[in-house]
């Protein structure tokens, strides 16, 4: 069986949402090379931007000092992007369906950013290590069409 | 983040420029709604045209202040949605709460039969 070449792309960057135009250059440009129609790159890209924005918000608190390590993993099949903070975790599987209406009732709405994440990409997993290593995988096929 | 008013006919239109992907754009939206709620003007119309990014966190401000601004009794409705945000209103569901229009002028009219605000 011929094995399919791997290219690895690394961006290690300090966690602000300064920096996150800094991650979607970076995304963009590695999924335009990839292949990927405008579409998809807008897709991935927001996908990634989310991914980051709750490990900012989220695990960080908006510190700046803290780092994000993102690396992405490209082969003809599909792009690969994973997400590493080391900051306080949470359970995705908990999170429930966001509901405007209810929000315009009453209580904030809650995981919006992960339910794009996962309409927006094929695979979207999460590994949950509190204060350790919490890791979140986005995948995206090249002949698939998603959201 | 820039933001242009204008008035029409007692309408509040407010143009945005930037992106809204969090603070502190998004703070400064609201900073912006807030102003106008307490200056009464409670129909108010956003321009989205010039938005050139949004994410969950900008959908979760528009959310935040379409539901003050129809706490005090007024509305918020948007026109100058591009093909993309568009998209992130459909997965978001936004679409189906807040009123969008294609211009300013339709969204405008459209508090012509509501009470004045």
């Amino acid at each position: 069986m011929k094995k399919t070449r791997k290219q690895k792309f690394k961006l290690k960057i300090s966690s602000a949402t300064e920096n996150l135009e800094i991650i979607r250059e970076f995304i963009n440009n590695i999924a335009t090379k990839a292949g990927f129609d405008e579409e998809s790159v807008d897709q991935i890209e927001l996908a990634v931007d989310e991914a980051c924005t709750n490990a900012i918000k989220h695990a960080y608190k908006y510190s700046t000092k803290r780092m994000l390590d993102i690396s992405v993993f490209l082969d003809t099949e599909k792009m690969e992007i994973v997400i590493i903070d080391k900051g306080g975790g949470f359970n995705p599987d908990k999170l429930p369906v966001p509901n405007l209406e209810k929000y315009m009732r009453a209580a904030k709405v809650g995981g919006l950013g992960i339910h794009l994440m996962r309409t927006l990409m094929d695979e979207v997993n999460f590994s949950i290590n509190p204060g350790k290593k919490n890791q979140v995988s986005l995948v995206k096929y090249l002949d698939r069409k998603s959201a | 983040m820039h933001f242009v008013e204008r008035l029409d006919n007692g309408v509040i239109i407010i143009s945005i420029k930037g992106k809204l992907t969090g603070p502190p754009e998004t703070d400064l939206l609201c900073e912006r709604i807030q102003s106008k709620i307490e200056e009464g003007r409670l129909h108010i119309v956003l321009n989205l045209k010039h938005i050139n990014w949004m994410s969950s966190l900008g959908v979760g401000a528009l959310m935040k202040n379409l539901r003050n601004v129809r706490e005090a009794g007024g509305d918020l409705r948007l026109t100058g949605l591009s093909d993309k945000i568009k998209d992130i209103f459909q997965i978001t569901k936004l679409i189906g709460v807040i009123q969008i229009y294609d211009s300013d002028v339709e969204a405008a009219e459209s508090f012509k039969d509501e009470p004045k605000a």
